[in-house]
């Protein structure tokens, strides 16, 4: 009874242990494994040489700072979204927590940007609108995938290296800065008019005080005012809103099927 | 008989006045004292015993219409002529100071139903006019420094006093204004409402400048009297001062006081409005006046006249309390000068604020 017992137990782990590893397989199994690539062109869009080349410098930046960025091309996603695709397969390779990874899905013919941990700050909304939709895009869009691939390493170190040294990303122009200044100026010069002209117009009022008395509030007999009627009736309402002025720090996220936080967007 | 009337010390002949410390009539000459009832027994006894045969000149029947509006009395004291409009009611005889008053000028219409005394005399008018100045930062210092009155007159100004009880009703337009947001937009709500508040209320003494002469915002400017101290009018009042019969009529004066009751009447129903609203407007109104009455007053005021880079200010200081009214001059170039400084501090704090919290 006792060994009945013993080989009962034994057969309950080993069922509870290859369920979870059936789980886990068939949640990964859509995801391709990258064999620590940081490049992987499933979809063949670049050439060895470029594959390579992109390697080479996105694992540059993984060593500076300790951040993971990569690659995937693919034509066939199974039945996930690019963001879906995306997600996963950065959490289900053996990246950093911190990084991000481009997703070019040729099914879709969209390309989606995924970040994690503290990349996710980095690329925020503005950061993510500057790189991908105002630069990168327009090479994807010109059938240059190398071109686009390359722009976005080059612009992830900039964005990186900026988030890094606690510098805001994009860079403000002087242009921009200088505009800035005078709208600022010229708001200041107009709360400084309207103040001057209140107080100066305050302290006129102290040396000519002839005027006319608008009312008879002196004259009111004492305790003789009495109401009679009164009543307060709703007419209508009206309602309007306004586009909150946009937060530049801000990051928009959404959670993976694996329970981990995302950022990025597709484009 | 003469059309002047002068209050004469039964004591030693001398002018008699009307002293506004002891509220008594007072011999400048022999220092006595006379309550206002016994002087004006004692004129009205002197006028008895005069000689009625005799007729004095009225010289103004033939000036023509240059100086029509213009009257000219005999001194009883000197003989002297003394040259006024035909408003006026109490005058000074220009050759011997006499203080004097015109009989004519309180017949039938003209005579006040009540009168303020004087409560605050010359010096006091003096005194609060040094303290109105004062040593102000943007008076020029040539004003300061030459600072001297020309003249101070004391002056009964006429006045319509109105009574009434009225009911007033009042519609306002009334918002209230909440506001909520979500992660992309900021709402605003404004909720319309239509409010109307009816009322009773009363007001006793409103007054109106009935004299042409004196600015109606001078006057206005010095309120409030306190009417509950004016007294029956008696001419003994006037002495010492100088003094108008009105010229602007009581129906002319009654579309001022109708607006002074109506601004109050909408302002005091407004203050019922309460609801936590953003916003009263108000939209229409009605006053109704009922059981008006009207009052013909001499209010007592100091005019102190002063001259200035060739222009004339006048100032205004109210008998009975002592309110004082004016214009003064302005140290253009000092109040440009801090304007600017003002304008510049402000405008350099918002861009620092700017600085500091945009990072500009």
């Amino acid at each position: 009874m006792k060994k009945f017992s013993k080989i009962a137990s034994i057969a309950f782990i080993l069922l509870l242990v290859l369920s979870v590893s059936i789980t886990a397989f068939a949640t990964a199994e859509d995801t391709p494994n990258s064999d620590g690539l940081l490049v992987n062109d499933m979809a063949d869009v670049l050439t060895d040489e470029e594959e390579i080349e992109l390697e080479d410098r996105l694992y540059n930046i993984c060593e500076k700072y300790d951040m993971s960025f990569a690659i995937v091309t693919t034509d066939n996603t199974g039945d996930k979204t690019p963001e879906q695709y995306a997600d996963d397969y950065y959490d289900y390779n053996d990246y950093y927590a911190d990084g991000g990874v481009l997703l070019l899905s040729t099914d879709y013919n969209e390309r989606h940007f995924s970040t994690s941990g503290k990349a996710i700050d980095a690329f925020n909304d503005k950061a993510f609108e500057y790189i991908f939709v105002d630069n990168v895009a327009e090479y994807f869009d010109d059938g240059d995938c190398y071109g686009g691939f390359s722009a976005y390493v080059d612009f992830t170190e900039e964005c990186v290296d900026a988030y890094c040294k606690g510098e805001k990303y994009p860079p403000v122009s002087a242009f921009d800065v200088w505009k800035d200044r005078l709208i600022f100026f010229g708001i200041s010069l107009a709360i400084g008019i309207v103040i001057t002209v209140i107080i100066m117009l305050s302290v006129k009022s102290k040396y000519k005080n002839v005027r006319f008395n608008s009312g008879a509030e002196n004259y009111v007999v004492k305790d003789s005012f009495k109401l009679n009627q009164s009543y307060d009736t709703f007419l209508y309402s009206t309602v309007t809103r306004t586009a909150k002025p946009k937060d530049d720090d801000r990051s928009s996220t959404h959670t993976s099927s694996s329970g981990n936080t995302h950022g990025g967007g597709s484009f | 008989m003469s059309n002047l009337n002068e209050y004469k010390c039964p004591n030693c002949g001398g002018t008699v006045e009307f002293n506004s410390g002891t509220q008594t009539m007072k011999c400048e000459f022999c220092d006595s004292e006379f309550s206002v009832e016994a002087m004006e027994a004692e004129n009205i006894a002197n006028q008895n015993m005069s000689d009625s045969e005799i007729k004095w000149n009225d010289l103004n029947s033939d000036w023509g219409d240059e100086n029509k509006g213009m009257k000219v009395y005999i001194c009883e004291s000197c003989g002297g002529e003394i040259v006024c409009d035909e408003t006026t009611t109490a005058t000074k005889c220009p050759y011997c100071d006499s203080q004097v008053t015109m009989k004519g000028g309180f017949e039938g219409d003209y005579r006040p139903d009540i009168i303020i005394p004087f409560q605050l005399d010359k010096e006091a008018a003096k005194k609060k006019y040094n303290e109105f100045v004062g040593n102000r930062f943007f008076l020029p210092k040539d004003f300061k420094d030459k600072n001297h009155i020309d003249e101070i007159k004391g002056l009964y100004v006429p006045e319509w006093l109105f009574d009434c009880d009225v009911s007033a009703s009042a519609m306002y337009d009334a918002t209230k204004v909440s506001t909520w947001s979500d992660s992309n937009y900021i709402y605003t709500k404004t909720s319309h409402f239509n409010v109307f508040r009816s009322g009773d209320m009363s007001f006793a003494a409103i007054p109106v400048d009935g004299s042409s002469k004196m600015p109606d915002e001078l006057m206005e400017s010095i309120e409030p009297f306190d009417v509950s101290k004016a007294v029956d009018f008696k001419a003994a009042y006037l002495a010492g001062y100088l003094s108008d019969k009105y010229d602007v009529g009581v129906d002319e004066s009654l579309p001022r006081a109708n607006e002074r009751i109506r601004n109050s009447a909408v302002e005091a129903l407004k203050k019922t409005v309460t609801g936590a609203y953003s916003s009263i407007v108000t939209k229409n109104s009605g006053v109704n006046t009922k059981r008006g009455v009207n009052r013909y007053a001499l209010y007592p005021v100091w005019l102190l006249n002063t001259t200035y880079n060739g222009k004339k200010h006048v100032f205004i200081m109210n008998g009975q309390t002592g309110k004082m009214a004016g214009d003064l001059p302005i140290n253009k170039g000092k109040f440009f000068g801090v304007g600017c400084g003002v304008f510049a501090g402000i405008t350099a704090v918002c861009y620092i604020i700017a600085h500091f919290f945009f990072g500009l």
